[in-house]
C-alpha cells in the first residue's frame, strides 16, 4: 500500500539531475534520473527520493485532493490555498 | 506532515544477549476507508491514482474485489491480460531494486539509464495491454491490441533481463542455476550488478546472515480472511497482522520456496541474505521466461478472488513484495467498507522476518552492523522510506563517548 505523492518541480540542477520539488509547501530534493524531459513547473510523482513520472496538472490535483481527503495533507492544503503555486 | 506515504522506523539495540530490533510504522494503513460511499467505477478509477507504486497489483486486487462483490464476471480474457500486466510490473519493481539499490551496498554502479529504459518500456506495454483504459474497470475490456508491438516490447524487457541481471540467456540460467554450487559459479563468472552483490556476500561469508524462522503466509480460506478483515479490531489487524497467532512473511522467497534452487539454498544457508536475494533473481528469470509464453500461468504468483457472502468481495494478488489483499463490501453499487492488507505490514511486522532477521545478526562494529541490517531490509524491500537507528554499542553506553555517531541513517 504505497502512496506516491505528486509534487511540482520548482528548481532543477542540470549538472546533478536533482530537482527541488514542492510537496504541499514543503521543499524536498528528488533525483530526476528516471524521468525524461522534466521541466520546472511540471508535476512528477515522487517515491523514496526519485521522481517516477510526469503527471498532468489535472491528474496531480485530483490525486492531491484525494490525499487531502484522507487527512494526510491537511496542513499543506491550507498553506497552498493561501499561496497559490506554493513556492514556485 | 511532510511524508504522507509514512515511514518505517527501524531501531537496533544491543544488549548482553545480542541484537534487538524494534519496528514502528507510520504508514497510513486505513486510508482506504475514504473510498466509502463511492461507486465501484469511481473506486476502480481513484485507487490506482493513490497507490501508484504498484498500480497494476492494486488495480487488479481492486477490480477483483469489486467484481466479486458485484457478482460480475470479467470479460473473457480480461483476467489473463490483467495478470500479464501484473507480471510486467513485478519484473519492473524487482529489476528497479537490483539496478538502483543493490549496487549501493556492494560498491557497484547504479544502472540508472538501463532502469529508465525499462520503466519507459513497461509503461508503453501497459498502454498496449489496455488500449481503451478499461481493463481494470469492473467487467474489464479486452479491446484488440497490437500483438506484434507487444511481443517486441516484451522482447526488449527480456533482453534487459539477460544483459543487466542474468548475464546469459534466460532458459540457460534457469537450467544451469539450480543449487548452491551453480549459483556460486554464476555469481563468480558474471559481470551484472546482481551477480556482484551475491559474489560479495559469498566471499564475505555473509550468505546466511539474517536467517529467521518466521513462516510463510499460507493460502487462507476466503471466508476466514474476510471475517478477520471485517472484525471490530480489523484496523489493528491490517496495521500489524498475524495469522493463527504468529507473524508471517510473504514475497518472492515464499513464492519460490518450492523451486529446486531455493530448496537447496534454504538447506545450505537457511532463509538468510543469499536465499532471499536469489529468490528475487529466480523470480525475475521465471517471470521473464513466461513473457514469451503468454498462455502459461505462473502458479507461484497466481491471483484468487471470491465472495464469501453476497455483497462482499475479496481479492488476493501477488504483488512484487508479496500478497496484497483487498476487501470490498458493496450495496446498490456503493462501497460500504473497503480494506487493504499490504505485504509490507506482514514483512515489517515487529515480529516479522525483518525484525527477527536483524535480531539474528551478530553484534559487530556500527558500520558493519548497519550495512548488514540495510542489506536485509533491502532483501525484503519495504517500498517505503525508512529510518534505521543504531543505538550505541553497549560498551560505550556510559559515560557517553564524545562524538559518537548516534545519527539515524535516513533513506528517502
Amino acid at each position: 500500500m504505497c502512496l506516491a505523492i505528486p509534487a511540482r518541480i520548482v528548481e532543477i540542477d542540470a549538472a546533478t539531475d536533482i530537482a527541488q520539488v514542492s510537496l504541499g509547501g514543503v521543499r524536498k530534493e528528488v533525483s530526476l534520473a528516471l524521468v525524461n524531459d522534466a521541466r520546472v513547473g511540471d508535476y512528477v510523482l515522487i517515491h523514496v527520493g526519485y521522481a517516477l513520472n510526469k503527471l498532468s496538472e489535472e491528474e496531480a490535483e485530483k490525486t492531491l485532493a484525494l490525499i487531502r481527503e484522507m487527512g494526510l495533507l491537511e496542513e499543506e492544503a491550507t498553506h497552498n490555498a493561501a499561496t497559490p503555486g506554493g513556492e514556485a | 506532515m511532510s511524508d504522507p506515504a509514512g515511514r518505517l522506523k527501524i531501531q537496533i539495540q544491543r544488549s548482553t544477549t545480542g541484537v534487538r530490533c524494534t519496528i514502528r510504522s507510520t504508514r497510513p494503513v486505513t486510508a482506504s476507508s475514504m473510498l466509502k460511499g463511492r461507486s465501484s467505477a469511481e473506486v476502480a478509477t481513484l485507487l490506482p491514482l493513490l497507490y501508484s507504486i504498484c498500480a497494476k497489483a492494486q488495480s487488479y486486487a481492486c477490480v477483483g474485489a469489486l467484481e466479486s462483490a458485484l457478482a460480475a464476471a470479467p470479460a473473457p480474457g480480461a483476467n489473463h491480460r490483467r495478470q500479464l500486466t501484473l507480471t510486467l510490473e513485478t519484473l519492473r519493481e524487482h529489476i528497479w531494486r537490483m539496478l538502483l539499490d543493490w549496487p549501493r551496498l556492494c560498491d557497484g554502479t547504479p544502472r540508472r539509464e538501463a532502469l529508465a529504459g525499462l520503466i519507459a518500456q513497461t509503461r508503453a506495454l501497459f498502454g498496449l495491454a489496455d488500449p481503451s483504459g478499461a481493463l481494470f474497470k469492473p467487467g474489464g475490456d479486452t479491446a484488440d491490441f497490437d500483438a506484434s508491438a507487444w511481443l517486441q516490447g516484451c522482447g526488449a524487457v527480456q533482453s534487459l533481463v539477460v544483459e543487466q541481471v542474468l548475464g546469459r540467456p534466460i532458459d540457460a540460467w534457469l537450467a544451469e542455476v539450480v543449487g548452491h554450487d551453480s549459483l556460486r559459479a554464476w555469481a563468480e563468472s558474471t559481470a551484472t550488478e546482481p551477480a556482484r552483490l551475491l559474489r560479495s556476500l559469498i566471499q564475505a561469508g555473509e550468505s546466511a546472515l539474517g536467517d529467521c524462522s518466521v513462516t510463510p503466509l499460507e493460502d487462507i480460506e476466503h471466508a476466514a480472511l474476510a471475517a478477520r478483515l471485517t472484525a471490530e479490531d480489523a484496523t489493528a489487524f491490517v496495521a500489524e497482522p498475524r495469522w493463527e497467532g504468529a507473524a508471517r512473511e510473504t514475497g518472492p522467497l515464499s513464492r519460490r520456496r518450492g523451486s529446486a534452487l531455493i530448496r537447496a539454498l534454504e538447506k545450505s544457508t537457511g532463509k538468510g541474505l543469499l536465499t532471499r536475494l536469489s529468490a528475487q533473481i529466480l523470480e525475475v528469470a521465471q517471470l521473464a521466461s513466461l513473457l514469451r509464453q503468454p498462455g502459461e500461468a505462473d502458479q507461484a504468483a497466481s491471483s484468487s478472488f471470491g465472495s464469501p457472502e453476497p455483497g462482499l468481495g475479496l481479492a488476493e494478488v501477488e504483488a512484487a513484495r508479496g500478497r496484497l489483499v483487498h476487501l470490498a463490501r458493496l450495496a446498490a453499487d456503493r462501497v460500504l467498507d473497503y480494506r487493504i492488507l499490504a505485504p509490507t505490514e506482514w514483512n515489517f511486522h515487529p515480529e516479522g522476518p525483518v525484525a527477527m532477521g536483524i535480531a539474528a545478526l551478530p553484534d559487530d562494529e556500527d558500520a558493519r552492523l548497519r550495512r548488514r541490517a540495510e542489506l536485509l531490509i533491502m532483501a525484503i524491500d519495504p517500498c517505503v522510506a525508512y529510518d534505521l537507528d543504531l543505538a550505541p554499542a553497549r560498551k560505550r553506553l556510559a559515560p557517553l563517548a564524545e562524538g559518537q555517531d548516534t545519527r539515524p541513517s535516513t533513506l528517502q
